[in-house]
């Protein structure tokens, strides 16, 4: 990875633990080597500085392709991992970089709900999303982010310093490499299951009213645990 | 952004637009208050004799359930248009990482929406735009733009100067969404990257 990234990860940490009272939990899930698919709910524009610096493995992150717009955004982007990926329609090609970049034995993040939460609820997953999770073919980490919709709602300009904030990474899945795409599509919906009982517990978020109707009641009686 | 772009009229009595700043935004219609806490997870509610907090998702199903009792020719907003004029590689030393949009320059004007369009006025007079709904291959919110993808054409992004975001982008999706029904062509399931039925 490039030095900058290296050089941004400590005052990131500072930043994060200044503007919230923040605990990391759950580093011992990303492996010590190989590739790994980090899974994150998505809650603030300050995500990714919070995914990428408290994970103790370089991450590769999929982001929007407008944030490249800009030739200083383009420049530093693309030197502290980031990859575009075109959300408005189907990006073949940010599909092989991620690929590329696991095959390499290196960390992607992806965000399974494609944007920013409005109400910190956690949204349907985009098929694309869970579908490339699957394909990969390596230990699936979800990851769960609880109170930076409090600090920097997607709404507003400017952080509010004071919430109480945690990054949980979970347990990883690990559904090998399937090679038979019918075999890959029937299990799509048992993966966006698994990943939404996962979040709602690492996060300890509720699910929206959308994202219950996509996926049915699976969620609510599998998730043990009351939500807030 | 405000609070105002989430809460574009008063969850309570439906008045709307708020005023407000930053975290802060208020009823002239009814007197309350609502101020985001982080502390609390949620927003102060205040007036009408009580100070509760209550959850974000909460008001905003009230504020959208308000909305649907207004007509959708009742909304207009101003708005910066930018359509994108191609598409550059994105590269890291000689690594095609992906592409991303090389935004034409920008126009104002004035965005409207009904059952069968969505329009744009420009300021200047000259070059009045509509994309039919039916015509619209996918919508997306992204910090204060709207951005969706007429078919066969090149994405457009209305960048809202006043107006809510999140107000837009429920019109935009409420209407297709109406649309794809009345023809028969099912529910949809998502917006991005392409609209898609159950």
């Amino acid at each position: 990875m490039h030095p900058i990234y290296g050089a941004i990860c400590p005052p990131a940490r500072w930043f994060l633990r200044a503007v919230s009272s923040l605990e990391v939990h759950g580093v011992e899930h990303i492996p010590s080597s190989g590739p790994f698919l980090l899974l994150p709910n998505h809650q603030s524009a300050l995500d990714p500085f919070l995914v990428q610096s408290f994970c103790p493995r370089p991450v590769h992150s999929m982001t929007k392709s407008t944030q490249f717009a800009s030739p200083p955004h383009r420049w530093l982007l693309s030197r502290v991992g980031a990859f575009p990926v075109r959300r408005y329609q189907v990006d073949p090609q940010a599909v092989r970089t991620a690929l590329r970049i696991l095959d390499a034995g290196e960390g992607v993040c992806i965000y399974p709900e494609g944007e920013r939460s409005w109400d910190g609820a956690l949204q349907p997953f985009r098929r694309g999303a869970v579908r490339l999770a699957l394909r990969a073919g390596v230990p699936l980490i979800p990851v769960g982010i609880h109170g930076m919709f409090d600090v920097w709602p997607r709404w507003l300009s400017r952080p509010r310093p004071g919430a109480r904030a945690h990054l949980r990474f979970g347990e990883a899945f690990n559904y090998g490499e399937i090679r038979d795409r019918r075999r890959r599509e029937a299990l799509l919906p048992e993966l966006e299951s698994r990943l939404a009982v996962a979040l709602q517990d690492l996060a300890q978020v509720p699910l929206s009213e959308t994202a219950r109707r996509r996926l049915g009641g699976i969620q609510e009686s599998e998730s043990a645990r009351p939500l807030p | 952004m405000p609070l105002t772009d989430l809460l574009h009229r008063c969850p309570l009595c439906g008045a709307g637009p708020l005023e407000g700043a930053r975290a802060r935004a208020h009823c002239s219609a009814c007197g309350t208050g609502f101020e985001m806490d982080g502390r609390v997870g949620g927003i102060w509610v205040r007036g009408r004799g009580s100070d509760r907090v209550v959850p974000v998702g909460e008001l905003m199903a009230d504020v959208d359930q308000w909305g649907r009792e207004v007509a959708l020719a009742e909304h207009h907003a101003s708005v910066l248009l930018r359509t994108a004029s191609g598409q550059d590689p994105i590269r890291h030393r000689t690594r095609l990482l992906g592409f991303a949009e090389r935004f034409g320059p920008p126009e104002a004007g004035i965005i409207r929406i009904d059952d069968e369009a969505l329009s744009f006025l420009p300021d200047s007079g000259d070059g009045h735009r509509s994309w039919r709904l039916e015509e619209i291959r996918s919508v997306q919110a992204s910090s204060s733009s709207i951005q969706f993808c007429p078919v066969d054409h090149a994405l457009v992004s209305l960048k809202l100067l006043e107006a809510s975001t999140r107000l837009w982008e429920g019109l935009i999706c409420g209407a297709i969404e109406e649309l794809w029904r009345s023809r028969g062509w099912g529910e949809i399931a998502e917006f991005q990257p392409r609209i898609r039925a159950l």
